[in-house]
């Protein structure tokens, strides 16, 4: 094969290439919004939109798919920006009122999932250089890149079609050109070696949710199995101020309106209630997930004892105020066996960054919402 | 078979996109969802200096991309492409490819931004050595996917440039 000096108009920048960019891009895209939006709306404030108890792992999956199909699209989405570079500097700019709108739909797309991608990548490792709230913003970028992103197919839904359709591998009949045999060869070992990256990508990182593949997660921000008691921690006790605890002061309030026998609970007395046990997941927002086997008192059992009528929705207040300190439990979750005020994990008392004393433990539901250093219980 | 109104898949990008009816529909969903996400925004963030940061680093990651990385990545390649042997191109093109995608996703580890956290259980592993790991993993399907096409070109095939195994 003759070397052809690299031109401006490269090979491989053509429509069949862009269009399979794309549609991959798409794919990942979409998972991203909608496990986005799915978490997105269990975090918010208004608990309008609840989770069931069960299935126990669909937010650790729902997350998991967030986090990774967000770090494969990097590479896909270098290689169309790659791809379509020329298109940049295109003379003149518009070329009717049309046009206009699609070229500035590019902005919020191209603008919007950069953003995502960087700030993703960014927040999962705890880096934010900006000023913004990661969740407002990330939350919002995604919208607008979807937005620009709907204008982008209604645009080049037909010619996308058009270059994806098997028929035009054939050679193009309409100009003199001989078959390019040697370009389709050359687009396949470019995507393969695009999408090879994204599998890369995928492999060196997502044994931070899926434990059989840890060891493999080179590049994750966090290991499912290196911690204290041999597993990850979000917030710190002495960033709360909750590294020691007298445990004989140490009160566990049940009240509100909800309950006829408020209850003030001492910690010996939890240890000493029938204790259930559950093999559960953690699921963090930022992707990671593991699994452990918690113990201490189901909190349909506390309800019972406090008189609380059924349906009840919960709030669980921590010790500590300030941000994540309040965390709802529907009443689905509430009657669940499962939902749990662990006092255990894996038969040890919990360690301080754990949430020692009592930390609350369920299925189905994200990190955040799984409140450590438990100190009220509120029923309504 | 192509016709003379579709554009031949092998043509640069054009301009030739349909401007129809679905188009402007498209353009309204798509202006829809976008202002529910500056609604959302807006309601989340009263401060006007965050919301200015927020806009800036919209721009900014557009104009990063156009005016830094593209041009570096655009004359990494070329230099690269240049510099190597037509045949070799395909595995080493796919070695850089994934060497900068994965060096971009180490860089925090590399950097220790999780450091200032306090919190040894982010970021718990040695990223240096598990990045050369990465790195020398890429390397070697780059040097197993060039003996593939090495072994191919001698057996007298024409050249196929799939990995090992893929036809």
């Amino acid at each position: 094969m003759k070397v052809r000096p690299p031109t401006w108009n490269h090979d491989l920048r053509d429509e069949r290439t862009a269009a399979i960019l794309g549609a991959a891009l798409g794919v990942a895209f979409t998972v991203c919004f909608v496990t986005g939006v799915i978490s997105h709306l269990v975090q918010d404030s208004s608990g309008w939109f609840q989770l069931p108890a069960r299935p126990a792992g669909f937010y650790r999956v729902n997350q998991g798919l967030h986090v990774a199909a967000g770090l494969a699209a990097i590479p896909l989405l270098a290689a169309k920006l790659w791809t379509v570079l020329p298109k940049l500097f295109e003379w003149p700019p518009f070329t009717s009122a049309a046009h206009l709108v699609e070229r500035l739909a590019l902005l919020p797309l191209v603008g919007g999932s950069l953003l995502l991608l960087f700030t993703g990548l960014a927040n999962i490792n705890v880096w934010r250089p900006w000023d913004f709230s990661f969740r407002a913003g990330h939350y919002a970028a995604a919208w607008f890149a979807i937005g620009g992103l709907v204008v982008h197919i209604g645009a080049k839904w037909s010619a996308t079609r058009a270059a994806l359709r098997p028929a035009s591998r054939a050679p193009d009949l309409a100009s003199d050109r001989p078959p390019r045999v040697e370009h389709h060869r050359d687009r396949r070992a470019f995507l393969l070696a695009v999408f090879g990256t994204a599998g890369l990508v995928t492999l060196f990182t997502v044994g931070q949710t899926v434990a059989p593949l840890r060891r493999l997660a080179l590049l994750a921000p966090r290991r499912p199995d290196i911690g204290p008691q041999g597993f990850p921690v979000n917030r710190l006790a002495r960033s709360v101020g909750l590294e020691r605890i007298d445990i004989d002061d140490y009160r566990l309030v049940v009240d509100g309106p909800g309950v006829v026998a408020p209850r003030s609970i001492s910690y010996s007395e939890l240890a000493a209630m029938p204790q259930t046990s559950a093999t559960l997941p953690i699921a963090c927002v930022e992707g990671w997930s593991t699994t452990q086997t918690w113990t201490g008192v189901a909190l349909r059992d506390l309800l019972a004892v406090a008189g609380a009528r059924p349906g009840a929705e919960v709030t669980l207040h921590a010790l500590h105020d300030g941000r994540q300190s309040r965390a709802p439990v529907n009443p689905d979750q509430a009657a669940d066996r499962h939902m749990l005020l662990a006092l255990r994990v894996n038969g040890e008392i919990l360690h301080p960054d754990h949430g020692y004393p009592v930390r609350a433990i369920g299925p189905n539901r994200p990190g955040v919402h799984q409140t450590k250093w438990l100190g009220r219980v509120e029923v309504r | 078979m192509t016709t003379s109104t579709e554009t031949p898949p092998d043509a640069p990008p054009s301009n030739s996109t349909a401007h129809g009816a679905a188009f402007w529909f498209a353009t309204g969903v798509g202006t829809a969802i976008m202002a529910v996400g500056a609604v959302e925004y807006l309601d989340a963030t009263a401060d006007f200096d965050r919301r200015a940061n927020f806009v800036a680093f919209l721009i900014g990651a557009d104009l990063a991309h156009d005016l830094v990385f593209a041009p570096l990545v655009c004359l990494v390649g070329w230099a690269a492409r240049r510099a190597c042997p037509a045949r070799a191109w395909p595995p080493v093109r796919f070695g850089l490819i994934a060497s900068g995608v994965l060096l971009l996703l180490a860089l925090p580890g590399l950097r220790d931004t999780g450091a200032a956290s306090g919190n040894p259980t982010i970021q718990p592993l040695d990223y240096a050595s598990a990045f050369t790991t990465t790195i020398a993993v890429v390397w070697i399907i780059a040097a197993l996917w060039l003996a593939a096409l090495r072994v191919a070109l001698r057996s007298g095939r024409s050249q196929k440039p799939g990995s090992p195994g893929q036809r």
